[in-house]
């Protein structure tokens, strides 16, 4: 259960920061009901400032994934988000594949990325 | 005179401490600042040889001086003995100044921590605070019971043999004085403890896992120790508070008290000394396993001075793991900083106010 953030990457850090904690929810290995620590405890593990932390939960908040209770903490609430729109689920997917593209990737190596990540995601959450 | 032996005792303990102790002048941190190898190689080996021998010049020195100064009063050896472990200091910080300026300043901007909170709570077992508590409570509970039956002169002060050699009047302050030090260390510790355990946990994103597991003997070694502290330091104030009842209800178990004591020290001593060698190992695993130690982003890199106080108001952490990788620091900068000073300006002050009490 290990978050990674990168000060080089071109994402800001409260991105990162909530993109770690939804790889780690999606993977299962961050169930339902499991505490997080606290955005003082993580901001000073990863050097960052309180309102960085605090960003990166109220959006996990925003999409339903985080519960946030004063004094408590945080707490993984659901294990799928509340946003169902598809145009907003097509987005990411859609810059990330035309990446893979502009890499110069094939059509067959882009499906095996895909199939081999899915796999990664698959066989943690059973 | 035995108190004479008993200073000159400890100021050897001292010098031995520093010519010989591991983060000081190991091959991993030379006074608890991480070099290159090759750099430990060129730099490392004669700056060891010069601090060694500017020690032993100056302890020498110290040591001429304090038997001088034992043939007059008690008060003069304990204010020249203060200085003479200002004295000794003095080379580590010399040469501790010189070696920061070769430091390795290999810094990450990839880092990892794992998502797991760390509370006081998980750190923590039921009985031992049971007996901790007990152990600062009891004594009031006792003193308070016998307080009436004292004399008006009760012993303050106890020699080598437990003896008591210094008396003073009876009062509020000078039957409770060790109850209330106990009181105070007890809740200074657990505040220590929190902030240890809530100190920047953080390993490399390379060889995260392996690196984690290490991190996590050396945390619990420096909460172990502060447990061995809370613990120890608990019986032994206790015992002291005993002390000052034994004239009058067991004279008998006075001496069976000095050995309790004395066993206490040893204990403290020999948990300090084990923890520590934990934590070391610990440290010396992680370097062969990575080549460092702690890891820094190049800003907090920077917000340390000489290697030994670090000051980063952009830094959201307070306690910080020195560089060398075995022990605390607290970022200066931050708010609580403020709560540490209170803490350690407290006795003193209370000092003050029961001297001033005594008087009126």
């Amino acid at each position: 259960m290990i978050i990674i953030i990168d000060q080089n990457d071109s994402r800001p850090i409260y991105q990162q920061i909530a993109d770690e904690i939804r790889l780690l929810i999606a993977r299962g290995e961050l169930t339902e009901n499991a505490t997080l620590p606290a955005v003082r405890q993580l901001a000073g593990d990863l050097g960052v400032n309180l309102n960085t932390v605090a960003n990166a939960y109220r959006e996990l908040q925003n999409e339903g994934l985080l519960a946030i209770k004063h004094g408590a903490g945080a707490v993984v609430a659901s294990r799928t988000t509340n946003q169902k729109s598809e145009e907003n689920l097509r987005k990411p997917l859609r810059s990330a594949l035309a990446n893979l593209f502009l890499a110069g990737l094939s059509w067959a190596e882009i499906m095996n990325l895909v199939v081999d990540e899915m796999r990664g995601l698959l066989r943690e959450t059973r | 005179m035995t108190d004479t032996i008993f200073l000159l005792i400890i100021f050897l303990l001292e010098i031995l401490l520093f010519y010989f102790l591991p983060t000081l002048n190991g091959q991993q941190t030379l006074f608890g600042i991480v070099l290159k190898d090759d750099d430990f190689q060129t730099y490392g080996v004669p700056v060891l040889q010069k601090y060694r021998r500017d020690l032993i010049i100056i302890a020498v020195g110290c040591l001429i001086g304090l038997f001088l100064v034992s043939r007059f009063t008690i008060n003069s050896l304990v204010i020249a003995y203060i200085i003479a472990t200002f004295a000794i200091l003095y080379p580590l910080f010399k040469y501790l100044r010189q070696t920061w300026q070769l430091r390795d300043r290999r810094t990450v901007s990839r880092l990892a921590t794992p998502l797991k909170p760390r509370r006081l709570r998980d750190f923590s077992s039921l009985w031992l605070e049971m007996v901790v508590v007990f152990l600062t409570i009891a004594p009031f509970a006792v003193l308070a019971f016998y307080y009436p039956q004292l004399p008006e002169v009760v012993p303050i002060h106890w020699n080598i043999a437990g003896e008591a050699d210094g008396w003073a009047n009876k009062s509020f302050f000078s039957v409770f004085a060790p109850a209330i030090l106990a009181t105070y260390l007890q809740i200074f510790w657990i505040i220590l403890k929190q902030d240890i355990i809530q100190a920047r946990f953080r390993v490399p994103a390379e060889q995260a896992e392996e690196v984690l597991s290490l991190k996590e003997i050396s945390l619990q070694a420096s909460v172990g120790m502060i447990d061995w502290c809370r613990l120890i330091c608990g019986l032994l104030l206790g015992t002291v508070a005993v002390l000052i009842l034994s004239p009058i209800v067991a004279p008998s178990i006075a001496s069976a008290l000095n050995i309790a004591t004395w066993a206490n020290l040893v204990l403290l001593l020999a948990g300090l000394a084990f923890y520590l060698y934990r934590m070391i190992l610990a440290s010396r695993e992680i370097k062969s396993l990575t080549g460092q130690v702690t890891f820094q982003t190049a800003e907090e890199m920077q917000g340390w001075t000489d290697g030994l106080i670090y000051y980063n108001p952009k830094d959201a952490a307070f306690m910080v793991e020195k560089p060398g990788g075995v022990g605390y620091t607290i970022n200066f900068a931050h708010k609580r900083a403020i709560v540490y000073l209170a803490l350690i300006l407290l006795p003193e002050v209370i000092l003050i106010l029961g001297l001033i009490l005594q008087k009126s």
